[in-house]
């Protein structure tokens, strides 16, 4: 349930004016669900043992272009056989 | 996040930029705020229209606003406004580069973009706008300033 929460929802899904969850904000938030006290140490204890890890979100470009993924292909197949190109045109000289 | 994973915010690869004027009274923790689409000189002296409003309505004495050097703080047309207004207003700049002197930079703005700008693509300005407004709103409420 917390690793669901942490990792899949934003604190602004459950009306927190944050985008970022942070240990202090999981208890609160934990101690309000489950109707007893959590305690931020017990927090940070959980999540350590989730394996969960602070990051920091990374930007991604949404590509509306129709034929993004057909160019995309054909610029992937020549990385992967740029080296054997190479090879050859050095046959060649 | 989980161990070698990274979360990905989606974007267009567009950026928009709202403006927020805001004024911190000092004592009391509560916020005057205006937000507009441009920063004029024009947008400064409208939010400082709203200030006088609610300084007249609460029957405040003097009231000491401390603002940076920007170029809409001290323009021409602002500087006329101001010294109209001599008579309950009392402006005091900061020194230049400075911004860790004025209090609204480190306990408003600071959290301001850190808790609703920071790591989140709002899909359009006026998403932006209505959580900007929700968090001055209940800021005094929110945080201990």
């Amino acid at each position: 349930m917390i690793k669901d929460i942490v990792i899949n929802k934003s604190p602004s899904t459950f009306g927190y004016l944050k985008n970022t969850w942070s240990i202090r904000l999981l208890a609160k938030h934990l101690s309000k669900e489950l109707m007893m006290n959590v305690s931020p140490m017990q927090t940070w204890r959980i999540i350590n043992e989730l394996g969960i890890k602070y990051k920091r979100p990374k930007l991604a470009l949404e590509h509306d272009e129709k034929d993004y993924k057909e160019r995309q292909k054909v610029i992937d197949n020549y990385k992967r056989i740029s080296s054997a190109l190479l090879k050859k045109s050095s046959f060649r000289i | 996040m989980l161990k070698g994973e990274q979360q990905k915010i989606i974007h267009n690869g567009a950026n928009g930029k709202v403006n927020a004027f805001i004024t911190l009274l000092y004592p009391l923790n509560k916020v005057k705020f205006k937000i507009s689409k441009s920063r004029t000189s024009n947008d400064f002296v409208n939010h400082l229209r709203n200030v006088k409003r609610y300084v007249k309505s609460n029957r405040v004495k003097r009231f000491i606003l401390v603002i940076d050097n920007a170029s809409f703080h001290v323009s021409r047309k602002t500087k006329y406004f101001l010294n109209k207004q001599a008579q309950w207003l009392t402006i005091i700049f900061l020194p230049k580069r400075s911004p860790n002197l004025s209090p609204v930079e480190t306990k408003v703005n600071r959290n301001l973009k850190k808790d609703i700008c920071a790591n989140h693509n709002y899909q359009s300005e006026e998403n932006l706008i209505v959580a900007v407004t929700k968090y001055l709103k209940s800021i005094d409420s929110w945080r201990r300033l």
